[in-house]
């Protein structure tokens, strides 16, 4: 199991020779606005469910005084994942002296976050409208995206990049000694850490 | 002097000025207008200062912990991304709904009145008087009543019941949809408007779909060598994660301050957070169905079967040293539904083939579910969501 993993991960990293611009194509759909599709080659080998409670407020005032007020709660869940993008991977990070291996891997990264809005559940014994100061979907949209910084933010410190390391490691261990190595290291390249990592995902449209 | 109906016009129409005269005669102009002016001018010293704007709107946020509900071990190789943007309105969403309604509303009642008409037929019963009697029995069927709201649409297109239950015995649904199309359209949209719902909702969503492998769902036994290639047999490429966040692009990670993944390009009525969720999930749906169309799998698998090789030679791990060649099988389901796809149509050939291999009882449980649910989606149009089958938007009858 583990070596058909590793055979995978490793092969993938190839990609760094042949990624190419993404393909750009004119789908018949008038819904569809922009599409586009790019190579990657990503190993995601943690995931964290999170959950989080958005709570806000909407102050409306006329010259300095409050004239209304909206309350607003929401229970939400986010999935992370985390592991390395293999597409980083150079040939000079593996070495190999004789039966021993060294792999020097991308810093791990967030490859996918996940703030689905089927899982939002407002609280509509919480949350109130008042008449003055009722709340916009654009504005409870506004919620939810600082929500989406603030778990961004709160992802230092959950262990993510240690446990997406450990398990990166583990799969490439074994496979390297099954592969015929009889002394495997791996490493991991120094790269920005978590909350200072790009928001959304690579790979982005330019 | 008579009065004419210019004088009572003209009465009403200066009545609240007359009124409002009156009153300030009464309290004194300086009483009145005083407070006027008072109050102008702290609006204007109030305008001119620093102190803040006449009218303010604040949105403040409760900082609240972000709590790890669950870890998981995962093994997903994502090797084809697509993004995309995409636009759904809440009428688009209901339009799917409600066309769906009809459609199942329609099987319901033509398979009622066949059997109703089959049962009734006999020698002797002129054919006028047999005809109203299977309409009467059908109208107390549980198709004309349980499915009451969507039958009276239906009954709309075609005033005459008996010449309704005619035709829907004659035709099936895609047809019938296809002759009475614009009365169909016109009579959903009436129903749709005694509903009185007026709220209106059309986001622009931008998002990402990713494709590729899960490795955790496999075992040693797909993978085999044979000569200089390494297969793996039975993989099958699937959609790994496909997201529409509140923001795509953070403010700090954009000069022009932010992207955003979900974007109000219109909003009426105050729309409710189910209609919320269900415009938000039609713009998931849109961006899945584009990535599909640009044959998203197609990409996930060719990109891993090139670039193995590549990698290889890169390691140069000591068993592996004659590896020439890699090969990624995807299980015969998914190969069977690829190749009916081809050709952009399902012959009856194919359709008999389809329905033989779904109920056939050497396909695995789970397979066959899958297999079942990617053939009502790719080729019928459903889609299962939330444990049944809808409309796909696509798909046209």
């Amino acid at each position: 199991m583990s070596r058909c993993i590793a055979i995978f991960l490793f092969a993938l990293a190839g990609l760094t020779a042949c990624q190419g611009p993404g393909d750009e194509q004119k789908i018949p759909d008038e819904r569809v606005i922009v599409a586009r599709l790019h190579e990657s080659a990503q190993l995601a080998t943690v995931e964290y469910v999170l959950n989080k409670v958005v709570m806000g407020k909407k102050t409306n005032s006329l010259l300095g005084f409050t004239i209304g007020e909206s309350s607003f709660l929401a229970e939400t869940q986010a999935t992370v994942k985390a592991g390395v993008d293999l597409s980083k991977l150079q040939p000079e990070d593996v070495s190999t002296i004789g039966q021993s291996i060294i792999v020097k891997l991308p810093p791990v990264e967030i490859l996918n976050f996940s703030y689905p809005a089927e899982r939002f559940k407002i609280n509509k014994e919480y949350t109130q409208n008042d008449w003055f100061a009722e709340i916009s979907q654009d504005e409870i949209d506004q919620f939810y995206q600082e929500a989406q910084q603030a778990i961004r933010k709160d992802l230092a410190w959950m262990g993510i990049e240690e446990a997406a390391e450990k398990k990166t490691r583990r799969f490439l261990e074994n496979f390297l000694l099954q592969a015929g190595y009889e002394e495997v290291y791996i490493e991991f390249q120094k790269g920005p850490t978590l909350e200072n990592q790009p928001l959304s995902q690579p790979a982005l449209p330019k | 002097m008579k009065k004419n109906w210019w004088t009572y016009i003209w009465s009403g129409l200066t009545f609240l000025p007359r009124a409002l005269w009156a009153f300030i005669k009464r309290v004194g102009y300086f009483t009145f207008f005083i407070p006027l002016l008072l109050l102008g001018g702290l609006i204007f010293w109030w305008v001119q200062t620093d102190i803040g704007p006449l009218f303010s709107t604040e949105l403040t946020v409760t900082p609240t912990p972000t709590v790890i509900q669950q870890v998981n071990d995962i093994g997903e190789l994502i090797t084809a991304e697509f993004y995309g943007e995409v636009v759904h309105s809440l009428a688009e969403s209901y339009e799917e709904e409600d066309l769906l309604a009809l459609r199942l509303t329609y099987d319901n009642a033509r398979k009622a009145y066949i059997q109703i008409v089959k049962e009734n037929q006999g020698p002797g019963v002129p054919a006028i008087h047999q005809r109203q009697a299977n309409v009467d029995r059908f109208m107390r069927t549980p198709a004309a009543t349980y499915d009451r709201e969507w039958f009276r649409v239906l009954m709309n297109v075609l005033t005459e019941p008996d010449q309704l239950l005619e035709e829907m015995r004659r035709m099936e649904w895609p047809i019938f949809f296809q002759k009475y199309e614009s009365q169909v359209i016109q009579q959903k949209n009436v129903r749709r408007t005694q509903m009185n719902d007026e709220a209106q909702l059309i986001y622009l969503g931008r998002g990402l779909v990713k494709a590729g492998y899960d490795l955790a769902a496999m075992d040693a036994s797909q993978i085999q060598r044979k000569a200089d290639t390494l297969y793996f047999i039975d993989l099958d490429p699937q959609i790994i994660d496909a997201d529409i966040n509140p923001w795509f692009v953070a403010p700090e990670n954009h000069p022009e301050g932010g992207i955003k993944g979900y974007e109000v390009l219109r909003e009426e009525g105050y729309p409710k957070e189910q209609q919320v969720k269900r415009v938000k999930l039609g713009c998931k749906k849109d961006l899945i169905n584009a990535a599909l169309e640009l044959e998203l799998y197609r990409k996930a698998e060719k990109i891993a079967e090139e670039t193995l090789l590549d990698f290889f030679r890169l390691l140069k791990a000591p068993a592996d040293s004659n590896l020439q060649y890699v090969d990624i099988r995807p299980t015969r389901e998914f190969a069977r539904v690829r190749a009916y796809l081809a050709d952009q149509k399902i012959d009856r050939e194919e359709v008999r083939e389809i329905r033989q291999y779904v109920a056939t009882d050497s396909i695995p449980l789970p397979r066959r579910q899958r297999l079942k649910e990617q053939l009502l989606e790719e080729v019928f149009g459903l889609e299962h969501t939330d444990g049944w089958y809808q409309l796909k938007r696509s798909w046209q009858p």
